[in-house]
């Protein structure tokens, strides 16, 4: 039986670890409290790794471990330390760039070690030198073509990873710092404040220089991009929301499966690409995997980013005799509205609210207090942790 | 403590008198971010009327397609006798290893130099030297500088390089507004602060608008190379401060370093400001 490529999610702490597995994601990356890119997520204590590691292993999933920053001498005194904690509590692999601690990491523990995307690795030569070097995996620059994926992996056999959805950066990634000089944020410790959404005044022109990317989004090409023979396809995000994360992890969960079952045709990828357009609102491209990256791939008139309320609330019980779920209210909704509830394991059940009560039973005609405990008919057994949203046609 | 000018091959002479000790060029096709590029033939030209320090930037990403030329351009570089290639992309270090070239390498992945924990790793992979990222402190650098066998280059003068992208930033603004671009490079404002957007065939470099100067720093860096950068500067006003600069590396005296202050303006950068990236606390 093929090997899928795997599935990688983000997880920014516990809770969306949990959702990006049970949503249908192969491995999550996490970062710790230190030496993580994205310093002001909430990330994850060494308990809470080993948390981690217990419950992604139990699904016989895997957890991997950013310890991506590009390290200052002050950052070196403990490292040691916390790459050993973090070995004991279960890790999986770690995701560096710096490449003294590839070298340390090999010497001194049976663990992976990927080379992060920091490293803007996009050419042949490079990954074989890393190969040699000991990493177990190279997660490619976000500049390279799927042409260019397929002749790197055919020359060197490694396993690559890719990144297939969210935002981009608009520069090399390592080669920025404007966190820096704009805000005294280091960029390559976790600090990035995004200043490449910053608009600019430029040559007495009215319209405002801009320099935003639009998003990643690889729905519609995934097969080509999984016949280039990569290992790992992965989704950036790690401050996301769990209702985000499920929501594309299910998606391309679901083009996958269909790609190795034959089953992937136009209309499943239509229908995914609408899901994931929805979910974040924003405008997305291929960017440089099918083309230099142009004119049409960036944003000139600030990001629209509404903001999405198609979230309805979270499932947190279902009664099989009643047909009642209680969930957890996210956003407005009332009795008459079309719904859906998508499931850990990609059901989709569609409804119109017929019957909606609060918590002891009363009726009530509107959900309007988000984190308020709910009780709703459904007409179809659903799970725990399953998601209701606005129907989507 | 030796001064590296980036400039122009039409000045190389000059500034050598005035006290200039090396010189770095990009090379046609393969580097990024400089002004000054010069083909291989360029560089042999060059060589018959300067035969001092001459380092060489091959910093630009590398793409599968440029690899065989790349090699070509190593191979070629290393018969003219240069005291070291600048590189970012690891393809050169991993072609250069591969080859056995003979030329001195020069670790100049922009922002990533630092720490002495990789200027040893990259040391014992064969780089002689390393270009110190201009984001961290003077005591860092000095700390690095004890620490690591590698010999290290410090910007002090020019317009620093904020970030790198392959994207054509300037061109693509120029088209989404309907009107031509006029020039490569443009300065571009931001809560009154000015930038530099500088579009090259490879893509858009983004510089602060504001000169570095390290005038008073010089007295206490430990390192065998400054780095003065001409690009942006009139050709008086570079010529005043590397004129000041080379008085100062060899008296150390502080008036010159108050006459480049009042020259060119007293941004440090980040010589005495720790950068932070925490901003809140993790419960």
């Amino acid at each position: 039986m093929t090997k899928k490529v795997e599935l990688l999610a983000p997880a920014g702490d516990l809770e969306r670890l949990k959702f990006s597995l049970l949503y249908g994601a192969d491995a999550v990356y996490i970062g710790g409290q230190e030496y993580s890119l994205r310093a002001n997520a909430n990330n994850f204590s060494i308990d809470e790794i080993r948390e981690a590691c217990t419950f992604a292993h139990n699904l016989n999933k895997k957890v991997y471990l950013t310890l991506n920053i590009v390290f200052h001498n002050e950052d070196l005194e403990n490292v040691n330390l916390f790459i050993k904690q973090v070995v004991d509590a279960g890790i999986d692999a770690f995701i560096v760039s710096d490449p003294f601690i590839i070298k340390y990491i090999k010497e001194n523990f049976d663990v992976e070690v990927h080379l992060s995307t920091q490293g803007s690795t996009t050419n042949v030569e490079s990954v074989k030198y890393w190969k040699d070097e000991g990493v177990d995996r190279v997660v490619l620059a976000r500049e390279v073509s799927i042409k260019e994926i397929e002749e790197i992996y055919k020359e060197t056999g490694l396993d690559l990873e890719v990144f297939i959805h969210g935002a981009m950066c608009t520069f090399y990634s390592g080669r920025c710092c404007l966190s820096n000089y704009f805000t005294n944020r280091d960029s390559n410790r976790g600090g990035c404040a995004q200043i490449c959404r910053f608009a600019f005044d430029i040559a007495n022109n009215d319209t405002k220089f801009t320099l935003a990317t639009k998003d990643l989004n690889m729905a519609s090409i995934l097969d080509k991009l999984i016949s280039t023979g990569v290992k790992s396809l992965k989704v950036e995000g790690r401050m996301r929301s769990p209702y985000y994360l499920a929501t594309v992890i299910s998606s391309y969960r679901k083009l996958i499966d269909a790609y190795y079952d034959g089953s992937l045709n136009q209309e499943l990828i239509d229908f995914e690409e609408k899901i994931l357009s929805r979910v974040a609102n924003r405008e997305t491209s291929t960017h440089y995997y099918l083309k230099e990256a142009d004119y049409n791939d960036q944003y000139y008139t600030g990001r629209q980013e509404l903001s999405n309320q198609d979230f309805l609330a979270l499932v947190l019980d279902y009664d099989k005799e009643t047909g009642i779920a209680t969930i957890t209210e996210r956003n407005y909704f009332k009795v008459g509205d079309e719904v859906e509830i998508f499931t850990p394991n990609g059901d989709i059940v569609s409804f119109t609210v017929e019957k909606l009560y609060d918590e002891n039973m009363n009726p009530i005609d509107v959900a309007r207090h988000p984190e308020e405990i709910l009780k709703l008919y459904v007409p179809k057994e659903v799970v725990k942790d399953s998601m209701m949203r606005v129907k989507i046609n | 403590m030796k001064i590296a000018t980036v400039c122009s091959k039409d000045n190389i002479l000059e500034y050598k008198k005035i006290g200039a000790n090396a010189f770095i060029f990009g090379l046609l096709n393969f580097s990024s971010g400089y002004h000054n590029e010069l083909s291989i033939e360029e560089i042999k030209e060059l060589r018959t009327i300067y035969d001092g320090e001459l380092f060489i930037a091959v910093n630009k990403n590398m793409f599968n397609s440029e690899l065989e030329e790349l090699e070509k351009e190593l191979i070629e570089l290393d018969k003219l006798n240069i005291n070291g290639i600048l590189f970012y992309d690891i393809s050169v270090l991993s072609l250069h290893n591969r080859l056995n070239l003979k030329t001195p390498l020069v670790w100049n992945q922009t922002h990533m130099v630092t720490n002495y924990n990789t200027c040893n790793y990259y040391y014992e992979k064969g780089c002689t030297y390393g270009v110190i990222a201009s984001e961290i402190t003077l005591d860092e650098i000095n700390e690095i500088s004890k620490k690591t066998k590698m010999k290290l280059f410090v910007n002090v003068l020019g317009y620093q390089v904020m970030g790198y992208s392959r994207r054509s930033l300037l061109s693509n603004y120029f088209k989404s507004i309907g009107k031509e671009k006029e020039k490569n490079n443009y300065t571009i404002v931001n809560n009154g602060e000015e930038y530099i957007v500088k579009e090259e065939d490879k893509g858009n470099a983004f510089l602060f608008g504001k000169p570095l100067n390290g005038s008073n720093i010089i007295k206490d860096l430990d390192v065998e190379y400054i780095i003065l950068n001409d690009y942006n500067f009139t050709n008086d006003v570079f010529k005043s401060a590397l004129e000041l600069y080379a008085k100062l590396v060899e008296t150390k005296d502080d008036k010159y370093a108050l006459e480049l202050d009042k020259l060119v303006g007293d941004n440090r950068g980040f010589f005495f400001t720790k950068t932070i990236y925490k901003v809140k606390k993790n419960d």
